[in-house]
Formats: structure tokens, C-alpha cells, sequence
């Protein structure tokens, strides 16, 4: 008995905490959702309506579509690539640890100073990475005007700032794997692939779950780059979800429909970590 | 070292660093240049107006103090607290499962800011801590809690009971035992915690917009941000600003990075 | 270890900084100002507010954030009553949203005077409901106006051209402008016959904007029926669209930043920006183009009109200091201080400061911005502007994607807007 008591004790700042700021702001918006907002009159409560207008509004579900590839593909390459980089530097090697701290600098750089600086690189007429572009095609590119390219444009810019994030927790994860399967995997005579694939990467599962989930719920509710370099455009091709629940609430005046779209886009996400989390079931 | 590794290093480290390296280039230039097509690799009349602009004009010394003033409280505040509830978690919590842990974790990023952003600002009104350092500090550490909570349960749970045990029947109180024998060994695992909140808090910018109003507690995305007018963009002050709002969070990061990898690999993410 | 120190370190950090606010009460009042950032506001900030403190003994605080992150500042404090800030400073645009929602004090009832030597453009912004035009639902359309806000710095979209490629008479028809971007543009060695904006929403729109209305081309006809696609809208948008060859190929993505340093880079002959960019042209690290730069009249086709964008002023409804902020306001509306401001280099709201003799020396583009003024029509006067413009500027967008379609893209664009109208209460048709 006293140790529960004491135990909920310890406990008892943290939950406090975290129901003050994130629990009671949350309950807050959901009650926010079912008003309706217009100019200079006391909020209206109307129900289900807002997300009646949500289920038909095509532009919402579009963008979250746009949120979806961003975030899928960007944490997918991310992941690539951070591995990538944990193996190639798992071992010492003179000079690590400045390379390692080096390889980390994009993502202690402020959001909207990378987007501001990426910009710069993707202006058509003076940015760096057009001209490199330009010299490698011949042809001139205006990568954030295509309604093409402009996505990827984005996820490059994502994969840019959040690889060593990646890297640092999958690198972690790497060094603390026991020793002894591998040796005994060498004394096998397993080749490296084989230990990669049947070795490291099912120890591997539950770091990589935690890594992934974290980024690509953080990819969910991406804004100041794409704030800043696009706006959302070209068209709609980079509208993202936390852009359009932006403009209804701030631009538009519309509170109760963002707050609406906020909460649906909050529904889906819990959704879709819980059906990551059961595909990895087992490991955790 | 063999050579295709040595090649790919490079080529991560040329990839990572070009933007960098432009963003200290384009700090150092006027704006019309800046413009330049094609783009100068290195300006052609270097100037430091940028930078002092930015200390005599646009208060960054006061984000800069905010900044890290707000984030190093939020991060050791978080830590101390988190740690007890994970402490609490690791050796009680058998009934607190993972899977619900790892929900409670991940709730807070599941949540665009947005929704947020206007009941917390009426919560802290109430409480009359709008446009103060301890508003921002409090909004941050509640967010940093799930994380910390989580991640410290992880290295408590390496540390064997028995050790514990032992001191207690020696005779030392509970709280003897975690002081002597418990925080000394995940202290690494507590380092790299608390890197990892210091520079998700250090760039956080909406609350920071919202529940500040001026630069008695503005923090610095927000003052860099500032930078961004309404028919004009200031690139060279903006990279600039950049610039020496990462020189922090780099040096610390050379500093402890040792730490980082070490503590993380000291189970943490099992 | 690190964490101790770390610990120590920022333990002392905090105390001292509280410590240091803990002191030093100032007695005097200090009025709060919120912005957003822009050169048109330097001169007000640098030399005219350090002037008020002096004379006046009131101490003046400038707060500044980005364009939107202000915006959205502005109404959390209007909305929650904060009080963090005592003069909102707002672009036009956002004065039936924030008039019509009680966020600004009314100054008839504060006692501001108004006198005739004021700009009636500029100060018809600041009324509420709008003087003239259609009034939107929910207001009554008998109410009279009331002043609820003071113009700051003028600002409208002004034609600059390069005086050494069209001679130094200003090109007065769209016409010239398209034949002298035909004739002499050179794309592919960066010389644009005309640059604009093109992302899609505001930027856009506020570049249509003139070509619509010189057109013959409105957004809205009686009742609030959509008629931005309308034949004169259509021919409009393809004359936008006829000059895109002349422009920059990334056209899509430039927003008045990019716009105004193409132009200040040397490589367009003309654009049509706002006023905050005039003194830039003559700054050398600021422009390549040192006195290069002729100003005019935005140029006519049927009609002749200059988008108005002005910086308006507003006192908090629930301002710590509202007699103070009055003291402001009409300090910095006097007419004697409004021409000094004008022989500073800033955009005035009186007559008698554009007609002054030496300010005109000293700012040569001040008469072409009293011509673009009288000429001005603001945004269509209602708080859901915001996303009809957003509804017709991704339209805009889309079509300046396609290079063509134009009237597809408008009808698409009216459609919408009709039923988000419809939606909001109008009656649109």
C-alpha cells in the first residue's frame, strides 16, 4: 500500500501537468468544434454540422491526402537514410565525433530559417540548387512553380532537416545490440546482407518504431516550411492539412470549422500510429 | 577506413553542410546581392551589417537570452518531473502497460498546435502568465513530460533491482538509495534526455507567437520570424539570425554529444 | 558533470533575468504598438516615434512579428480582451474583420477630429460600416459609419518603370507596356518585360486586381452576385496571361518580395509594387537600378485605378492605455508633423504634405503617389474577403499554371464563391 502511494505520488506532477496543457486545451477545442462562428456575435453551438461539412468538403480531404504522401515518403526516406548513415558510422574513426555533430547541424537550425535559406536555393533565377540543376539538365528549372515537383521539393527539404534524427536514435539503437549473435553469426559464416536482413534489423524493430512513429507524426502537423515556401501552392499541390486548418481558423475567421478539421486530422493521426504500432506488434 | 565508406561520409557531409554553409554565405551578404544571378559563392563586399542590425535593432540579444533562458528551464524542469513519474513507472507501473505509455507519449505531437494554441492562451491568461518566461516554460514542459517520462522509464528499468535492495537493507532510506546509486548511472541516459527536449523547446514557434507578446519573453524563431514583412523578405538578416541562433545549440551539441549517443545507447529505445 | 553545470548555469541565468525585470519600475506610461514588419514603416519607427516620446513624455514600445503570425496575434488579443498591445497596426484589409468584431476602440466617441486635409480615400478605410459600397449581411445597411480606425502610412500599388527603356514618360496604357515588353524583352538574358505575382491567393489577386477593374471588370455587382468571371473579367485575366512570355519563368512562385527585387535586380522593365519600395530603388545595397526607376499611375485600359493597401491604425478595444493612444494618433495625424514626415521620406495621409514643396523635391515619387491614391479602390469591404480572395486567387494560380483557360478557371472560381456565399448568408445572385 504505501508504495502505491507512493508511486501515484511521483506520478501525480506529471499527469497534473499534462492535463492542465494537453488534455483540458484538447476538450477545450473539441467543444470549439461544435460551434459555428460569425462576425462580431457570440459563438453558435450547431452540433455535428461542422463535420458534416467536413465529410463534404473535397479541398479538406485532398490535403489530407497531400499530408499523407508528405509524411509517409518523407519518413520513408528518412529512414533509408538514417540508417544508411548509422551504419556507415557505427565505428570510430578519427575525427567521429565532429562529423557526427556536424551531421546534425540542419536539424538544430530554427524551422523557418530552413525554409527561408531552401527557398533562396529554389529560386528559379538565383538559387543555388537551380543552377546546379540547371547545369546538370540544360534546361532551367522552377522547381516550386511545377506542380509536379513542388511536393518533392518540400520532402527534400524534410529529409534534409530530419535525417540526423533518424540517424542519432537509429545509431543508438545499433550500438546497444548485443554483441554475441553477431559473433556467433561470423563464426557461422553468415555473410553481411544475411546478418543485416536476419539479424540486426528484427533486433532493430522496436527502435525503429519508436523512430518512425515520432517522425512521421511530426510530419503530420508540418507548417513553417511549407508556410514559407510555397504557401500551398502551386494550385493545391502542397496544401497540407495544418495549412488549410490554419487559414479557416486565422484567415477566414472560421474557429469552429478548424477546430473541427483540427480534431478530424487529430483522429486519423491516432488512427494511423495505433495501426503502425499493431503492424509491429509483437516487438514492442 | 575503406574507401566507398570514406566516399559516402563525404558525400552525406557535402549534403548536409551546402545549406549550411549558404545560410553563413547569404548572412554575410547585402541584399542586392543575395539577388545575384548567377548566385556568388562568397560575397562580393562582405558585411557584417546583418548581424549588428539584428543586436541594435531587432532585440535578438533579448530572444537570444529568452531562448535559452526558457528552453534550458523547460528542459531541466521536464527532466526533474519526468523523472519521477518514470522512476514511479519503472519500478510500480506493471499494470501501466506499454502500449498505453507509448499513446500517452505520442498524443501531444498528434495534435496540431492550432487547436491548442487558443485554450492555452486563455489558461495562462487566467493565471496571468501571458508575455512571461514561465508561461512559455510551463506550456513546454508539460509537452516535454510524455517524452521524458517515457524515455527515463526505459534506463530505470535497466538498473537491477537488487542494487537498490542492497543499499536499503544496509540500512539507507528509498530515496538514499535512488540519490547514490540510481541517478549516477542513468545520468547519461538523463543527458540525452535532456538534449533532445532542449532542441525541440529551443525552435518551438507557434506557442512561442501566441503566449508572448513582446521581447520581455519572445523567443528567438519568433523574432527571426518578425523578419519575414509584408512585401519584403530580409534574407541576409534572416540567414544571420539563423546563424546565431544555431551557434548555441551547435556548441552544446559538440559538447555532449558523447553523452547523446552513449545515454541513448544505454537502452533507452529497447 | 555537464548536468550540474548545465543545471547551475541556467538556474543563474533565470535568476538574473527575473531579477533584472524585478527593477526599475518606469513611471511613465509606455504605449505598446504591434506590426508586422516593412520598410514603409522604418522612418515612423526610426525617427517619428523617438520624437513623440521626447515631446509628448509617453514612452513608446514597437512590437513586431511576422505578416501572419501578427495577424493572428492581433485577434487572439482583440478576441480574449488581453490588452497586450494598445494600437493594432493593421493592413486595410483587416478593418471590417477587426471593426466589425469590437476588437478596436471607437475614436468618434474617444473624440478624434477628423479635418478636410485628409486623404478621403485613406480615411474612408478606417469607417465601419464602409462609407460607401455594398455593406455585407448582418449589417444593417442603415447604420451610419464609425471612425474605428486612422490611416498610418499610405500605401498603393505604383507603376515603376525603367525610365531608361521606356523614355521618360511613364508607358499610360497597358498597351505600351505589352508592345514595349514584346519588342524588348529578352528572357533568356534575364531582361523581363513585366513581373508580377503569381502564388496563389492574395499575391495573385492583388496583381489582377488593377487589370480587373481597368478592364471594366468588378468582383461584385448588386446584392453581392459574383462577377469576376464576367466577359471583361475573362479578357482581363488573359492580358495577364498574354504577358507571361516577358516574365520570369517561375512565375508562379513569386510573391511581392521576389516581384520587387526582380525589378530592383535590373531584369524587368516594369511592375506594379507598393509604395515601400520606392525609397529602395535609389539605395545602392539595395538596387542595381540607382535612379533608374521613374514612377506613375498604375497604366489605364477602359478605366484607370491603383490598389489601395494601406497601414492603418487602430486603438485596442481593451488597451491598458487608451488616452495616451489617442495622443498618438492625433499627434501623428497633425498636419505640420505629417509634412515633416513627408519631407523624411515617408508616405503621408494629407494633402498639404503631398503638395509641400520640399518633401516633392525630396521624394520624387510623391506626386505620382498622390495621382495612384485619388485613383485608389481598396478590397471589396466585407470580413469573408479573405476566402473568396483566397477561392478565386487559387484559381488565378491554376490558370497562370495552365498559361490559359482563362474563363474556365474564373467560372470554376465563381462557382465556389457563389456557394461559400450562399454558405455565409449572402444572397449572391
Amino acid at each position: 500500500m504505501r508504495t502505491k502511494c507512493l508511486a501515484w505520488t511521483l506520478i501525480a506532477p506529471t499527469a497534473l501537468f499534462v492535463l492542465a496543457m494537453t488534455v483540458l486545451p484538447l476538450g477545450y477545442s473539441l467543444v470549439t468544434s461544435f460551434e459555428e462562428f460569425r462576425l462580431g456575435r457570440p459563438p453558435v453551438f450547431t452540433g455535428l454540422q461542422n463535420f458534416h461539412k467536413l465529410l463534404q468538403d473535397t479541398n479538406f480531404h485532398s490535403s489530407l491526402v497531400t499530408t499523407l504522401i508528405f509524411s509517409v515518403v518523407a519518413t520513408g526516406v528518412e529512414f533509408v537514410l538514417g540508417l544508411a548513415l548509422a551504419l556507415l558510422l557505427k565505428e570510430e574513426f578519427p575525427f567521429h565525433g565532429v562529423i557526427r555533430s556536424s551531421l546534425i547541424i540542419p536539424m538544430v537550425i530554427a524551422p523557418v530559417v530552413v525554409g527561408i535559406i531552401w527557398r533562396l536555393l529554389y529560386n528559379a533565377d538565383v538559387g543555388l540548387f537551380s543552377f546546379v540543376m540547371q547545369a546538370l539538365t540544360g534546361e532551367s528549372v522552377s522547381v516550386l512553380s511545377s506542380t509536379v515537383l513542388a511536393l518533392p521539393a518540400l520532402i527534400l527539404v524534410d529529409i534534409w532537416e530530419w535525417t540526423p534524427f533518424m540517424f542519432l536514435i537509429l545509431l543508438a539503437g545499433i550500438q546497444s545490440l548485443p554483441q554475441e549473435p553477431f559473433e556467433a553469426a561470423r563464426v557461422d559464416g553468415a555473410s553481411s546482407w544475411n546478418v543485416f536482413v536476419h539479424l540486426t534489423l528484427p533486433m532493430l524493430r522496436p527502435v525503429i518504431l519508436v523512430a518512425v512513429l515520432i517522425r512521421a507524426l511530426d510530419a503530420f502537423t508540418v507548417f513553417d516550411q511549407v508556410f514559407v515556401l510555397t504557401q500551398g501552392g502551386p494550385g493545391t499541390a502542397t496544401e497540407v492539412a495544418t495549412l488549410m486548418i490554419y487559414k479557416t481558423a486565422f484567415r477566414f475567421s472560421q474557429f469552429g470549422y478548424g477546430a473541427a478539421m483540427a480534431v478530424a486530422l487529430g483522429v486519423l493521426v491516432a488512427c494511423f500510429s495505433t495501426a503502425v504500432t499493431r503492424a509491429f506488434r509483437g516487438s514492442v | 577506413m575503406p574507401r566507398l565508406r570514406f566516399m559516402l561520409i563525404l558525400l552525406a557531409l557535402v549534403i548536409t553542410l551546402l545549406p549550411v554553409y549558404w545560410m553563413v554565405n547569404t548572412s554575410l551578404k547585402t541584399q542586392v546581392e543575395v539577388f545575384t544571378s548567377p548566385p556568388t559563392l562568397w560575397p562580393e563586399n562582405p558585411t557584417l551589417r546583418n548581424y549588428t542590425g539584428l543586436f541594435t535593432h531587432r532585440h535578438l540579444g533579448k530572444y537570444l537570452l529568452n531562448s535559452i533562458v526558457i528552453a534550458g528551464s523547460a528542459a531541466l524542469l521536464s527532466l526533474a518531473i519526468g523523472s519521477l513519474a518514470a522512476y514511479a513507472l519503472a519500478r510500480f507501473g506493471k499494470d501501466l502497460g506499454q502500449q498505453r505509455l507509448n499513446f500517452w507519449v505520442l498524443a501531444p505531437r498528434m495534435i496540431p498546435p492550432v487547436a491548442l494554441v487558443v485554450p492555452l492562451f486563455l489558461i495562462l491568461q487566467k493565471i496571468g502568465l501571458i508575455n512571461k518566461q514561465l508561461g512559455l516554460i510551463l506550456v513546454y514542459t508539460a509537452f516535454n513530460l510524455p517524452f521524458v517520462a517515457w524515455m527515463m522509464r526505459s534506463f530505470f528499468q535497466e538498473i537491477p533491482v537488487d542494487l537498490e535492495e542492497a543499499a536499503m537493507v544496509d540500512g539507507a532510506s528509498r530515496l538514499r538509495s535512488f540519490r547514490d546509486i540510481v541517478l549516477p548511472l542513468v545520468s547519461p541516459g538523463m543527458a540525452a534526455t535532456a538534449i533532445f527536449s532542449l532542441i525541440i523547446t529551443y525552435n518551438e514557434f507557434f506557442f512561442a507567437l501566441i503566449l508572448t507578446s513582446t521581447p520581455a519573453a519572445a523567443t528567438l524563431p519568433v523574432g527571426t520570424a518578425a523578419l519575414i514583412g509584408k512585401t519584403q523578405t530580409l534574407y541576409g538578416e534572416m540567414a544571420a539570425a539563423g546563424v546565431v541562433a544555431a551557434v548555441p545549440l551547435v556548441i552544446f551539441a559538440l559538447l555532449v554529444q558523447r553523452h547523446l549517443v552513449r545515454g541513448l545507447t544505454m537502452g533507452a529505445v529497447k | 558533470m555537464i548536468r550540474r553545470q548545465f543545471l547551475r548555469d541556467s538556474l543563474g541565468a533565470a535568476t538574473a533575468t527575473a531579477l533584472a525585470g524585478c527593477g526599475n519600475k518606469d513611471q511613465r506610461v509606455q504605449l505598446t504598438f504591434g506590426s508586422y514588419a516593412d520598410p514603409g514603416l522604418d522612418i515612423l519607427k526610426d525617427e517619428f516615434l523617438p520624437e513623440f516620446e521626447k515631446t509628448t513624455g509617453i514612452g513608446t514600445e514597437w512590437v513586431e512579428a511576422d505578416f501572419s503570425g501578427w495577424l493572428q496575434k492581433a485577434l487572439n488579443d482583440g478576441e480574449t480582451k488581453a490588452g497586450a498591445f494598445d494600437i493594432y497596426v493593421m493592413d486595410d484589409l483587416w478593418v471590417p474583420r477587426f471593426a466589425g468584431a469590437r476588437y478596436l476602440a471607437n475614436l468618434d466617441e474617444l473624440g478624434f477630429q477628423t479635418d478636410e486635409d485628409f486623404l478621403t480615400p485613406a480615411l474612408d478605410l478606417g469607417y465601419w460600416p464602409p462609407k460607401t459600397g455594398l455593406r455585407q449581411p448582418g449589417i444593417d445597411p442603415k447604420a451610419k459609419p464609425i471612425l474605428y480606425s486612422l490611416p498610418l502610412v499610405s500605401d498603393v500599388q505604383l507603376l515603376f518603370y525603367r525610365r531608361d527603356i521606356f523614355g521618360d514618360s511613364p508607358p499610360s496604357t497597358w498597351d505600351d507596356i505589352s508592345r514595349v515588353a514584346r519588342q524588348k524583352s529578352n528572357p533568356a538574358k534575364r531582361q523581363y518585360g513585366w513581373v508580377t505575382r503569381g502564388v496563389k491567393g492574395n499575391p495573385i489577386m492583388n496583381s489582377f486586381f488593377v487589370l480587373l477593374h481597368d478592364f471594366g471588370g468588378t468582383e461584385f455587382g448588386e446584392n453581392w452576385k459574383v462577377t469576376f468571371n464576367s466577359p471583361q473579367a475573362v479578357e482581363a485575366l488573359e492580358f495577364y496571361l498574354s504577358l507571361l512570355p516577358y516574365e520570369p519563368e517561375g512565375i508562379a512562385e513569386f510573391d511581392s518580395d521576389q516581384e520587387g527585387e526582380t525589378l530592383l535586380q535590373g531584369n524587368a522593365f516594369a511592375a506594379t509594387i507598393w509604395t515601400g519600395w520606392c525609397r529602395q530603388t535609389d539605395d545602392p545595397i539595395r538596387s542595381r537600378v540607382v535612379n533608374k526607376i521613374g514612377f506613375a499611375v498604375p497604366p489605364r485600359k477602359v478605366n484607370r485605378v491603383a490598389k489601395l493597401g494601406l497601414f492603418m491604425a487602430g486603438i485596442a478595444a481593451a488597451a491598458p492605455h487608451k488616452t495616451e493612444a489617442l495622443e498618438f494618433l492625433k499627434w501623428f495625424s497633425r498636419s505640420d508633423i505629417q509634412i515633416r514626415f513627408a519631407r523624411a521620406g515617408g508616405i503621408p495621409f494629407k494633402m498639404s504634405a503631398f503638395k509641400d514643396q520640399e518633401a516633392r523635391r525630396s521624394s520624387r515619387w510623391l506626386d505620382a503617389i498622390l495621382g495612384a491614391m485619388t485613383l485608389g479602390i481598396p478590397s471589396p469591404r466585407t470580413s469573408d474577403w479573405s476566402k473568396v480572395e483566397d477561392i478565386l486567387g487559387t484559381e488565378l494560380n491554376r490558370a497562370l499554371l495552365d498559361k490559359g483557360n482563362a474563363r474556365q478557371h474564373l467560372d470554376a472560381a465563381a462557382a465556389e464563391a457563389t456557394a461559400f456565399l450562399k454558405s455565409a448568408g449572402y444572397h449572391a445572385d
